[in-house]
């Protein structure tokens, strides 16, 4: 009998569990952050469904490796603190990498992407410049300010030509993608500058955290307490932003492009005013944090570590999208 | 019979508390605040795989999606073509590192 009385409330129960357990879930898709209440569902037509099947080639488990993917992170965060030439070109190129494009259209794209590339090399060169006179004062174990800074207006003198230097070839990705594949590259490109701007304008420049760049230096080097406390001092004061450095006209830059790359027709040329006022913004603010930060840590290293930073430094010139060809 | 009645309520209050516990926990769970969309650098380097008009990333063990006003979204059931996807290939993602290519 008690069994009988258990078992009764037992289904009333599950009845209930099942009922509210329904309830809270959706079988559509779920708004994420500031999705609107009105976002759409998820299995609403499309004329590209499945269009592009990504390159990869190996079968792996759905399990995502999470060491991984911080470490490309990392790397990524690393690369958008050392390479400022090109500007929103660069971040256009490198949109490219990771398309994830049928076979076919990869070669086409890859063509213009080299051709982009092409017309880089002079912003590209000048950094290298900039780079290797770091490099050498590091290893000197003094840096060379003024001309670091000579070699840094060249890399903005030659980012800021671009725009016009690439028009036909912007055209040409734009008229090769498919509508879904333009927001997609325009998604990347938004991401390139976002992560750009957190190390090199959000990013406290003597910020001791994890992942910041003073304390990959401090792994890489193996600084002492001392000498990082040193360094970061010397970098507490941070550089205001001058008319000159001020991110908007690139936001602007990047806000235009996204609105006229994702239309079904477009035209680069459309894009000069803009283009214009935000050329050289990346390379003249990201290379000169870079060359005040070497500055600040220089004094303070052994020779030893003196050394282990120059080469360091020199292997940079070999990055992707920095070394010809790559 | 009143005591029939009695651990009929009880079960029901019971019952009810973890059922409002579960629905709770599963609209207050990954489905919901504590999903998070793909960071920058997740965007920028990994590659996407094309679904419904989207470019789907697999991210936190969902698949994420912006719909037309830029808002993330997240399905909470797997597609089945996204499953078969997944099940096959692994999220192809760009080292910008010394090594290149992962």
């Amino acid at each position: 009998m008690r069994h009988i009385r258990w078992t009764g409330g037992a289904v009333q129960g599950l009845i209930l569990v099942a009922g509210l357990g329904l309830t809270a879930c959706d079988n559509g898709p779920s708004g994420g952050q500031a999705a609107p209440a009105s976002a759409p569902s998820a299995a609403s037509p499309a004329a590209s469904a499945a269009a592009a099947m990504p390159s990869a080639s190996a079968a792996a488990g759905p399990e995502e490796n999470v060491a991984e993917s911080d470490s490309v992170n990392e790397d990524l965060r690393d690369y958008h603190r050392h390479h400022h030439h090109g500007g929103v070109t660069m971040f256009i190129s490198m949109a490219i990498d990771t398309l994830g494009l049928d076979p076919a259209k990869k070669a086409q794209v890859e063509k213009i992407q080299s051709d982009l590339r092409a017309k880089m090399a002079p912003a590209r060169d000048a950094e290298h410049d900039v780079l290797a006179t770091i490099a050498d004062g590091v290893a000197a174990g003094k840096i060379d300010t003024a001309k670091v800074e000579t070699a840094i207006g060249k890399v903005a003198t030659a980012s800021a030509t671009l725009h016009t230097a690439t028009s036909d070839a912007l055209t040409q990705l734009h008229d090769a993608l498919s509508p879904v594949e333009r927001v997609a590259l325009v998604d990347k490109v938004k991401a390139h500058w976002e992560v750009w701007q957190n190390v090199n304008v959000a990013e406290q420049a003597g910020s001791k955290e994890k992942g910041a760049r003073l304390a990959k230096l401090t792994e890489l080097l193996a600084l002492t307490p001392d000498q990082v406390e040193t360094i970061s001092k010397s970098l507490s004061a941070e550089v205001p932003a001058t008319p000159q450095t001020d991110p908007k006209a690139v936001d602007t830059h990047i806000q235009a492009f996204a609105t006229a790359f994702e239309a079904d027709k477009f035209d680069a040329k459309s894009l000069a005013t803009t283009g214009t006022a935000a050329a050289g913004h990346v390379a003249r603010h990201g290379g000169a944090r870079m060359a005040r930060f070497y500055e600040a840590v220089t004094p303070v290293l052994t020779p030893d570590q003196r050394t282990k930073l120059a080469a360091d430094l020199r292997e940079r010139l070999d990055d992707q999208h920095v070394a010809s060809g790559k | 019979m009143s005591r029939k009645i009695a651990t009929l309520s009880r079960g029901l209050v019971i019952v009810s508390a973890v059922g409002a516990f579960a629905a709770v926990s599963l609209m207050g769970g990954p489905a919901g605040a504590q999903w998070a969309p793909p960071p920058p650098e997740y965007i920028a380097t990994t590659e996407p795989t094309y679904y419904e008009g989207h470019a789907a990333y697999w991210y936190g063990g969902r698949w994420a999606w912006r719909d037309e006003h830029g808002a993330w979204n997240h399905y909470d059931h797997e597609p089945p073509a996204l499953a078969d996807r997944r099940a096959h290939f692994a999220p192809v993602r760009r080292s910008y590192g010394h090594g290149g290519r992962r």
